[in-house]
């Protein structure tokens, strides 16, 4: 009986000998190609990173070019309110272009301990984290703008309150040195920008072919030495990253500013001043880029694949339906409810058991209570069936053993 | 030796990967096991303290230097160790501690190792009294025995799942990877799992079949190591059947390197040969037949324990119901790797005065901590009341707690998992019956084709 289980196991290596690993390749299929496992996996790869993550680094690299420009025009005429205006405008543009790569903190936009990653993303915007008084001081201190700079005091956040908002008081009193305060903070903003527009475009480059090609890296995870091991890992980091729209957008971003979230019970009722980008009032917008960039990763870009043909690739399209249908419904709800200041939104909000049933309902008014249910009906789909069926990672599930 | 030597790599791996950060002082809320609410966290640099004393400890083991004490810090630190959090719960950890607590009554120290050069001749032993090596084998036996049962469930063989969600994505694999996206291949990993973890102590208690036997559970382990992460499981249970060979094994493995010994290394191959020769540890007179039969009370002790481990992996049957789903009397049972279970996880508040609040589990746990309960119903009652506490601590009164969870088991579509009228604020945690957790899909799981896509 050892004899015939042994046989069997080494017929099944035999046999596994055979297989020929699934077939490399990893070109670009013509249309109508059927593609199988691993080179299906690296399709909807590299047509993620060809027509939505690439495409979005560009966006936000040409758009921080512009607010480095407008800044520093800024800079040169501080009392020129139409350079204000145009610094204002120019961020507005670059901050909702940084919206698409807060959902995609994959490869050199992620954590150093993530495959590529290289840290760029809080040099860029540190969200939630800011200091306003350490912002102003830095700005009338004259000090320089580098990666040794507190995240807290730099970034697209620092520079919405250095063109937004007046001088913090206890900045004022404690660092002011004797200049000029509007031509310092002017200045300050001036070299934040022209970081920021650095990091932008070492972010586009390393993405880009001609530059440290992380694409290829990208689009053929599992082959010639990419930094991941297989498609999966990749498909892994894109995961991860999608959860944003859970912990940040869904929690942060609309569940603390309603009330209806507790959070560590820091967030007792609604308030508008909770949100993100009050001081500039773009925070439903914002919250549009995330979900769209979502909805676009799940369902693919001009045509091109997304996590949903994976799904339909293995027979689950009730799964892949199911969050179309959700994420749809959700930007439905931002177009046509929610305006571009979800503050205002927020504003609305006078009863919680209002908000509490227009959550549950995901719809009805407060308009922004039934944002947060479809945005969490959305993500508790992700985060149970999309997960479940393509085994797909959640953050830090890497941290420690299974089994 | 081999198991305080994997003990302490396997140690030092933890440390290196900064694992104690990540598990224990990252989170700032730690799930307990029932009755042991007392084992608290201590702080990063008792952390570290504890974990090096394991280390240390484990390294005594290896060495057999102070083994005694060694072996009973290891077992007191390990288990403490383990029992900090219920998300950090593996099966291996717990057949570790299991193992270890049984070598804490065991004496194979007596022999190769520094108590028994430190004590000299007179103290040393040749052999291991009987008992002590089937007090081993019995708990080894038993993982494999109740690892294969649970896998005689519908889940695992007719439709293959959990192994038809986690083999595709290794598609690249060499030599087998091209196979791991075919059905076929699941069902058969799905039934050869089954099989050999039901037949394979009977083939190593077979002698003639034994070097097989063993071969087959390299193979087989090397793969799981391969397939999942899975850590030192694999590595603990090839070490662990080690101990179905004769226990003279060593012996005979020193003497055929010995003799295998090139002629420029012919002194080398004397002194294997020497230490592998009984002769070389004398043993007097009448003292080995004294220690070969337990002690009256050491044998009910060995015999309460197994009878114990024995009926524990049987406790789920009290509970109605699928324990995958319910997952009472799921720990402790060696139910590996049997599920793939992705949950989402909310909690409803309200407050005496009808304020309601959602809580998200982010609130108070790791994203590792979240993955982990949110398939855990005893976990999700934990956090309810921790929930709980904190609004009474924060002067919102006696609230009641809602969980709205959902959950995918082994790819069927999401169910909810908790009743969702049930306040969890007011369900004491305990091992009875759960009636809050609601009844398992009846549904079965769907297999998934390989994947195919047809390029737009």
């Amino acid at each position: 009986m050892i004899a015939r289980a042994s046989l069997a196991a080494l017929l099944a290596l035999a046999l596994a000998a055979c297989g020929g690993g699934g077939g490399g390749g990893g070109g670009n299929p013509g249309a109508g190609t059927p593609l199988l496992g691993d080179d299906a996996r690296r399709a909807v790869l590299a047509d993620l990173g060809e027509q939505l993550i690439r495409p979005a680094l560009a966006d936000f690299a040409q758009a921080a070019q512009a607010l480095d420009a407008a800044l520093d025009a800024h800079a040169q005429n501080p009392q020129d309110n139409a350079a204000k205006l145009q610094a204002r405008q120019a961020w507005v543009t670059a901050a909702l272009a940084f919206e698409p790569i807060e959902v995609l903190q994959v490869g050199p936009a992620a954590m150093a301990d993530q495959p590529g990653g290289q840290d760029l993303r809080d040099l860029i915007y540190a969200y939630p984290r800011r200091v306003e008084f350490q912002i102003d001081c830095l700005a009338l201190s004259g000090a320089a703008v580098d990666a040794d700079t507190r995240i807290d005091a730099m970034g697209l956040g620092a520079l919405e309150h250095l063109l937004y908002a007046p001088v913090n008081a206890d900045a004022a009193s404690q660092c002011d040195e004797g200049g000029d305060v509007a031509t310092l903070r002017a200045e300050y903003a001036g070299r934040v920008g022209a970081f920021i527009a650095a990091q932008a475009a070492a972010l586009r480059n390393a993405w880009a072919p001609a530059g440290e090609n992380f694409i290829a890296d990208w689009a053929q995870a599992g082959q010639g030495g990419s930094v991941y091991a297989r498609p999966q890992d990749a498909l892994d980091a894109l995961s991860t990253a999608l959860f944003y729209v859970e912990k940040e957008s869904k929690d942060r971003k609309i569940a603390c500013p309603t009330g209806i979230g507790a959070s560590g019970l820091s967030c007792p009722a609604a308030d508008a001043a909770r949100v993100e980008f009050a001081l500039a009032g773009i925070s439903g917008a914002a919250l549009r880029a995330n979900v769209a960039t979502f909805q676009a990763a799940f369902a693919g870009v001009d045509g091109g694949m997304g996590l949903n043909d994976l799904l339909r690739g293995i027979e689950r399209g009730d799964i892949a339906d199911k969050l179309d249908a959700q994420l749809a419904a959700t930007l439905d709800w931002l177009d046509t409810e929610i305006g571009a200041d979800f503050a205002d939104d927020v504003a609305a909000i006078d009863s919680n058991e209002a908000c509490i049933n227009a959550t549950s309902a995901r719809a009805g008014e407060p308009v922004a209570c039934a944002l947060h249910g479809r945005i969490k009906a959305a993500m508790d789909t992700f985060r149970s069936e999309v997960v479940a069926a393509l085994s797909l990672a959640t953050p830090d599930r890497a941290a420690g053993d299974n089994d | 030796m081999l198991f305080g030597g994997l003990m302490f790599v396997g140690t030092l791996r933890f440390m290196a990967c900064g694992w104690i950060e990540r598990l224990y002082v990252e989170p700032d809320f730690h799930f307990k096991y029932w009755g042991f609410a007392w084992v608290s966290v201590p702080g990063p640099v008792g952390l570290h303290l504890l974990y090096a004393g394991i280390a240390l400890c484990a390294l005594g083991v290896a060495l057999g230097a102070w083994y005694r004490l060694s072996i009973v810090g290891f077992w007191l630190l390990f288990s403490y160790a383990e029992l900090m959090d219920v998300t950090t719960y593996l099966n291996h950890y717990y057949f570790v501690s299991l193992l270890a607590l049984i070598l804490c009554f065991l004496s194979p120290h007596r022999a190769w190792s520094v108590d028994a050069w430190r004590r000299g001749p007179a103290w040393r032993r040749d052999t291991l009294p009987a008992w002590q090596g089937g007090w081993l084998r019995f708990q080894v036996g038993l993982l494999y025995f109740y690892a294969g049962w649970a896998k005689f469930e519908a889940d695992w063989l007719l439709h293959a799942q959990p192994l038809n969600i986690w083999l595709p994505p290794h598609e690249g694999l060499a030599l087998i990877g091209g196979l791991l996206d075919e059905v076929w291949v699941h069902y058969a990993f799905a039934w050869f799992a089954f099989v050999f973890d039901v037949t394979i102590i009977g083939f190593m208690l077979w002698r003639r079949a034994r070097p097989l036997a063993f071969a087959v559970i390299v193979l087989f382990h090397v793969l799981t190591h391969i397939f999942f992460e899975i850590g030192l499981f694999p590595f603990i249970m090839v070490l662990a059947v080690l101990v179905y060979f004769e226990p003279d094994w060593p012996r005979r493995l020193l003497a055929r390197l010995g003799a295998a010994m090139p002629r420029g290394l012919s002194g080398l191959g004397a002194r294997l040969r020497a230490a592998a020769s009984p002769a070389a540890r004398p043993v007097p007179a009448g003292a080995g037949a004294a220690t070969t039969t337990p002690a009256t009370w050491m044998l009910a002790l060995v015999l309460a324990f197994c009878t114990l481990q024995f009926l524990l992996p049987l406790r789920h049957w009290a509970y109605p119901g699928t324990v995958l789903w319910h997952e009472q009397g799921m720990r402790f049972s060696w139910r590996v790797m049997l599920r793939e279970k992705a949950g989402a996880l909310s909690y409803r508040v309200v407050q005496p005065d009808g304020h309601t609040r959602l809580v998200s589990p982010h609130d108070y746990l790791t994203p590792m901590q979240y993955q982990e309960m949110a398939g855990q119903p005893d976990l999700i009652l934990q956090l309810a009341h921790r929930i709980r506490d904190d609004f009474a601590a924060a002067g919102h009164g006696d609230v009641a707690v809602y969980a709205d969870s959902w959950v995918s088991l082994n790819g069927r579509p999401a169910a909810r998992m908790i009743d969702p009228q049930a306040d969890l604020a007011r369900v004491k945690d305990g091992l009875g019956r759960a009636d809050w957790i609601t009844a398992a899909p009846q549904q079965a799981p769907p297999t998934h084709p390989p994947l195919r896509l047809v390029a737009r």
